[in-house]
């Protein structure tokens, strides 16, 4: 009984902890522009996170080595240090994204200027970073993040053309007055928010946080095969609502509330009541992810000690790290840059560096003195491949189309 | 230490270093190469930023170092040694004994120093499982005398004359002929009475790759992958290290005999492979 608790409990923390403020953003401002013509995509991107986040926990159960030790293991230090500059520059984005994110939640919540909010929630999500075990982070603020689920709700309330919505997705095509490029810009930012890199980083970093050992494998796939997979469905809805509210006005998203406008419009008070909590518990939650993404990573290059299971005083250059990428965070919001536009930059940057993180993870997978028995199976491996081959194909086109489509206008 | 075959480069070099209790202490930054009377052998690992400045390019590399001379005590910092001796396990991490760590976390100043002057000023900095040898900022200062009875010290400088793997690592393999055989990509090792003895250099035409492990074990999937390198290392060959007949570095050159046997390194009989 205590063991289906657990599993229950991973099982949701996962569902909640899996939309962040990228995932936010991509899916209500391609849900009001493009209506549910990209559902497809999720779908996509949530196969692939399913398939490397289950890879990278395998290795990190068997062989207790989180991603970012294997880049260096495998690509050697010169290459390895080029993948670190690459993927924090995006993960050190992402966390200010997050940060702004979070502020942003709180204004619409107290009507503060969320330049006023920023430095404090800075401070909120160094000391929740410096200060609170790595299990009570990791279930509060997954648990919290399931008010998200206002979102499907209200779809329901909302009570839309479900055979039209679902034509919509089933079969896509271009909306009026949409350019082919913009529609695949979209369609790697919804990608690259789905598969972001620090999602990996996080999750085996946080198995060997957690000790798991090969008996975890159990806890592990049911977190990855149901959690995220239910995750991925709050993302659908985000985009349904949208699509259903804004997209035959052709209205364009481009702030945290009108993206819970709909919420307001079928649920009232109490909506938006859980729709703050689960904006808030999203983006904190996830800010906590990325800082935590930043040390663990830059630590696992240069073998420091890392990681929540020693006091701080133990792992000294981990926290230094921590602590300086929060004021570089603060710092640059408080520039006056736009969240949202920080969001959808971090997302697409995420798709170009997307390659870096998953070759590594696929190839140590399949390497059979650390993994044993626990090695690649040939599912894993298939999927594998094909999702190396889409992720270079995203990586590649990304900034093309950026150029392009000037970021999708 | 289990006696059996090593690939220095895959199995060793920019391995994670873990304690008996699981403490992260660093990476195998670089590996210490001797000429004994009669062998080629592995004696240390080279842990720290004195080992992995070198290895990263130009300005880089002199800025990690200057940081790294900066942060050491003592007038000619000098990059840390750990014999091959004081390893109790190679898996996934590389594992030494307790003197060997405690000795390696004497040796890091850039944690030392955020230690005293940052994280340890900031309230909350101990945890349930505080050690008070910490408050100083480091931990022991000087090794207790029974560690300092061992024949051996737990880490040392280099040794003179010793040679580092990465100066080797690429270097043009010719024989005595000047004809190229190809570049160094991996050294073969097998280990015996705590001895880590060199036994195959393996030489290839393309670099690319070589730290991934298709090399050693032929049946590594993916399949797509595995044929990409097996192809690209389709001409790799092993060196029995007794043909060598000159090492040298800047520039880095081995020079082997003519003749020789060579095969490539998926036909090897000689050596099982763990796995």
């Amino acid at each position: 009984m205590k063991k289906f608790f657990a599993i229950a409990l991973g099982i949701l923390t996962a569902i909640g902890g899996f939309v962040d403020i990228g995932d936010l953003v991509a899916n209500g401002l391609v849900g009001a522009r493009f209506g549910m013509s990209l559902a497809w995509v999720v779908l996509v991107g949530i196969v692939g996170i399913c398939v490397f986040a289950e890879m990278s926990g395998r290795v990190a159960a068997v062989s207790g080595r989180a991603t970012f030790d294997l880049i260096r293991e495998r690509l050697g230090p010169r290459v390895g240090l080029l993948n670190l500059a690459a993927s924090m520059a995006v993960t050190l984005l992402t966390y200010t994204a997050e940060i702004g994110g979070v502020a942003l939640a709180l204004e619409l919540a107290t009507s503060v200027n969320p330049y006023l909010w920023i430095p404090v929630v800075g401070a909120a999500v160094w000391l929740v970073l410096w200060r609170v075990r790595f299990s009570v982070l990791e279930n509060a603020f997954g648990l919290a993040g399931l008010a998200l689920i206002v979102f499907a709700v209200a779809l329901w309330q909302l009570g839309p053309d479900w055979s039209a919505l679902w034509e919509s997705a089933s079969r896509p095509s271009l909306p009026d007055g949409e350019s082919r490029a913009v529609y695949f810009y979209y369609a790697i930012a919804l990608f690259g928010a789905a598969m972001t890199p620090y999602e990996v980083f996080f999750f085996s970093s946080g198995g060997v946080e957690e000790g798991w050992t090969a008996k975890d494998l159990g806890t592990m796939r049911a977190n990855v095969f149901i959690g995220f997979p239910l995750g991925g469905l709050l993302s659908l809805a985000i985009a349904a609502t949208a699509a259903v509210t804004f997209f035959p006005q052709s209205i364009e998203v481009d702030t945290l509330g009108q993206l819970g406008l709909p919420v307001g419009l079928a649920l009232g008070k109490l909506g938006i009541a859980f729709l703050l909590l689960g904006f808030f518990a999203a983006t904190f939650g996830a800010a906590c992810e990325t800082g935590l993404s930043v040390g663990y990573s830059i630590a696992q290059y240069f073998g420091w000690q890392w990681g929540k299971f020693v006091e701080p005083l133990r792992a000294a250059r981990f926290h230094t790290v921590v602590l300086l990428s929060t004021i570089v965070g603060v710092g640059v919001l408080l520039t006056t840059v736009d969240p949202i536009m920080l969001t959808e930059y971090s997302i697409v940057f995420s798709a170009v560096a997307l390659p870096l993180t998953y070759f590594p993870i696929l190839v140590v997978a399949n390497d059979r003195t650390y993994m044993g028995d626990h090695a690649n199976g040939r599912l894993a491996n298939t999927l594998g491949t094909i999702y190396l081959f889409i992720v270079g194909v995203a990586a590649v086109a990304a900034i093309p189309l950026m150029v392009l489509t000037r970021a999708g206008q | 230490m289990s006696d059996g075959h090593l690939d220095l480069v895959l199995r060793v070099l920019d391995h994670q270093i873990v304690g008996p209790r699981r403490e992260l202490v660093g990476k195998v930054d670089d590996l210490e190469l001797s000429w004994t009377a009669d062998a080629f052998v592995v004696t240390g690992l080279v842990v720290g930023p004195g080992g992995l400045s070198q290895r990263l390019p130009g300005r880089l590399g002199a800025w990690v170092g200057a940081v790294w001379r900066r942060l050491s005590t003592g007038s000619e910092p000098q990059p840390v040694v750990v014999p091959t001796t004081q390893v109790t396990d190679l898996g996934s991490p590389v594992e030494l004994t307790e003197a060997a760590v405690e000795a390696l976390q004497r040796s890091f100043g850039l944690e030392r120093w955020l230690r005293r002057y940052v994280v340890g000023r900031i309230p909350g900095a101990k945890g349930g499982d505080h050690d008070e040898a910490l408050d100083s900022g480091d931990g022991p200062a000087t090794p207790t005398m029974s560690r300092a009875d061992l024949t051996e010290p737990p880490v040392r400088p280099p040794a003179p004359g010793a040679q580092w793997l990465s100066a080797l690592l690429g270097a043009p393999v010719l024989d005595e002929d000047g004809h190229r055989l190809g570049d160094l990509i991996e050294l073969h090792t097998g280990i015996g009475n705590e001895r880590w003895t060199l036994t195959h250099l393996q030489v290839t035409h393309s670099p690319l790759g070589t730290e991934l492990g298709y090399h050693a074990d032929p049946h590594q999937g993916p399949a797509l992958l595995r044929r990409a390198f097996r192809h690209l290392q389709r001409h790799d060959v092993l060196v029995p290290v007794g043909e060598i007949t000159e090492i040298r570095t800047e520039p880095a050159r081995v020079v082997v005999t003519r003749s020789g046997a060579r095969r490539h390194p998926h036909h090897d009989a000689t050596a099982p492979r763990p796995g």
